[in-house]
């Protein structure tokens, strides 16, 4: 930590007088450091706890009451791995991409160091909150009324700096990676503000009732929730895909035109997919069967968009073989391909009939966001570390290459043994006798996932061990002292 | 107006403005100019070296 304030020199402050000072076409690099520095925090913070509430599923014994229990470490988990570690890769990522590929610095200094240090003290609060019990019984959207009040401001100031920043931009054409991150923030802002209107039970209570009731409330908050897979971890990531994987690729995009479609496609589309999380409920049937279908139809921009990353390193493929950097983005991309085939034909009604409320939607998820949104930051930073801390590359490819497996192991036996558990899950639900009574007991379906819980755990383990790895390759690569690495050169010297 | 008409009137306006937006994408004129957009990401590299 300490190296990181001697590098930025210690804060805001010197950043502002270097604005003044310098033309145009230098970048606020430091506070895309700060988030760097902050994904990785809150990376392994997120991947700890779930490892734990993993445990607490195998092992319920772990449930320490009142605040280490379950039911508040899951939120805690959720939110600590989308929006701090999600959410700082996203707006630093964004950060940089936007005064990149417009050739500007960041509209406001000031403004940048608001979204940070506001973003992290959002999180606390809210974390905070889980662990004291205090939440709206929304999933992914528990913070209570005032640290909603509190993202919004700064969400707002971040909307604001975005569009500044185009707004100064000195290219003509504004790239598509920088749409799709527009796209995130401004969705985010409408699902957020709507999700959460509520009014606090007293100004002094961090209670609050909700303006929305019955099963409109249910379809507002799935018409959020999905939205929120759609444009937080979809639209913000995709933004990220289509600028860093052209740059380790050092290849533009397969297809601008394609970007062109794949974007469009996802915001006519994605909208109305939300309705399948609540398939035979009674939100009413023509709803289900509209989220169905939007659900079945993104299936093709989504692979779309995963072609059009990949198809860009057609023709050096070589470079796949060689750098595992742009191993974990195609890895990334061969995900996000599994998860987007996985989604519709989860949300096909007879098959959500078997699959819902089952591990098999836990193993989808973590398909998505292990391998999908976990990979293509690893991706990205391990592109940012060596160009923003001037270095000539990482401190150890070798390392890299480990945490790659590492992590691909992990995700391997995470959503594998979710598969089995939940189909398992599901039939043994179903399943009944030639009297008409159900065959299993509930307790006998709880006994029957034991194992597969264990087996969990052990990828959780993998998938942070790997994280561990890069912790210390980025410090070590902070560390060195202008660092040509070890093997970073001889792996450059192959590539060529 | 209806809401059902309303509906509809949306979503034939939404139908025709991605159709129009595809088109306009993959019209063979605009080709070379599209494309060359994907070199956008490359152009900041001689400020890097500053």
């Amino acid at each position: 930590m300490t190296d990181i304030a001697v590098t930025s020199g210690g804060g805001s402050q010197p950043t502002q007088a270097t604005a003044a000072g310098l033309p145009k076409p230098r970048y606020n690099d430091t506070l895309i450091k700060y988030f760097t520095i902050a994904t990785l925090f809150w990376g392994i913070a997120g991947f700890l706890v779930g490892i734990l509430i993993a445990a607490q599923m195998a092992f319920p014994q772990l449930n320490l009451e009142p605040y280490l229990t379950f039911g508040r470490l899951r939120p805690l988990h959720t939110s600590a791995v989308i929006f701090a570690f999600g959410g700082n890769a996203l707006l630093g990522t964004s950060y940089h991409v936007v005064q990149r590929t417009c050739r500007t610095r960041l509209f406001s200094d000031k403004l940048g160091w608001f979204t940070f240090w506001g973003y992290q003290v959002f999180i606390l609060i809210a974390g905070l909150g889980y662990v004291f019990g205090v939440t709206q019984g929304l999933e992914y959207a528990e913070p209570e009324w005032y640290a909603d009040l509190w993202l919004t401001i700064v969400w707002v100031a971040y909307l604001i700096n975005y569009l500044g920043t185009l707004w100064n931009r000195q290219e003509k054409h504004i790239y598509v990676a920088n749409w799709f991150y527009l796209a995130f923030i401004v969705t985010i802002a409408i699902l957020h503000i709507v999700n959460n209107m509520a009014l606090p039970v007293s100004l002094t209570s961090v209670h609050s009732y909700s303006t929305w009731a019955g099963v409109q409330s249910a379809m507002i908050q799935w018409w959020y929730g999905h939205n929120a897979v759609a444009f937080f971890l979809t639209a913000g990531f995709l933004g990220m895909m289509y600028y860093f994987v052209p740059k380790q690729a050092n290849r533009p995009i397969y297809s601008y035109r394609l970007s062109i479609i794949h974007f469009w496609s996802l915001i006519f589309i994605y909208m109305w997919a939300g309705p399948h999380h609540l398939i035979y409920t009674s939100l009413p049937d023509w709803a289900q069967t509209l989220g169905m279908t939007f659900s079945i139809m993104l299936w093709m921009p989504s692979w779309g968009g995963m072609i059009n990353g990949m198809m860009s390193l057609s023709g050096a493929w070589h470079k796949l073989r060689d750098d595992p950097v742009l191993q974990f983005m195609i890895i990334a991309l061969a995900f996000y391909g599994i998860a987007t085939f996985e989604g519709p034909l989860l949300s096909i009604k007879a098959v959500n009939s078997l699959s819902h409320y089952t591990e098999w939607t836990v193993g989808h998820v973590h398909a998505g966001v292990l391998g999908w949104n976990g990979f293509i930051t690893f991706g990205a930073l391990y592109y940012l570390v060596p160009n923003l801390w001037k270095k000539k590359g990482m401190y150890s490819t070798k390392l890299i290459s480990v945490h790659l497996w590492v992590a691909t192991l992990g995700i391997v036996l995470y959503i594998t043994s979710m598969w089995v558990a939940g189909i398992m899950q599901g039939l043994m639900w179903r399943a009944y006798n030639e009297m008409g009574f159900l065959t299993y007991s509930f307790v006998e379906t709880v006994e029957a996932m034991k194992p597969y819980y264990i087996i969990r755990i052990l990828g959780g383990v993998l998938y942070l061990t790997g994280a561990l790895v890069m912790v210390y390759n980025v410090w070590k690569t902070i560390k060195s002292p202008q660092s040509e690495s070890v093997d970073a050169n001889a792996a450059k010297s192959e590539v060529a | 107006m209806s809401n059902g008409l309303m509906g509809a009137l949306l979503t034939l306006t939404f139908t025709v403005v991605f159709v129009g937006i595809a088109i306009w994408a993959y019209w063979p004129k605009n080709k070379s100019k599209i494309q060359s957009h994907g070199q956008i990401p490359f152009k900041d590299e001689a400020d890097d070296n500053e």
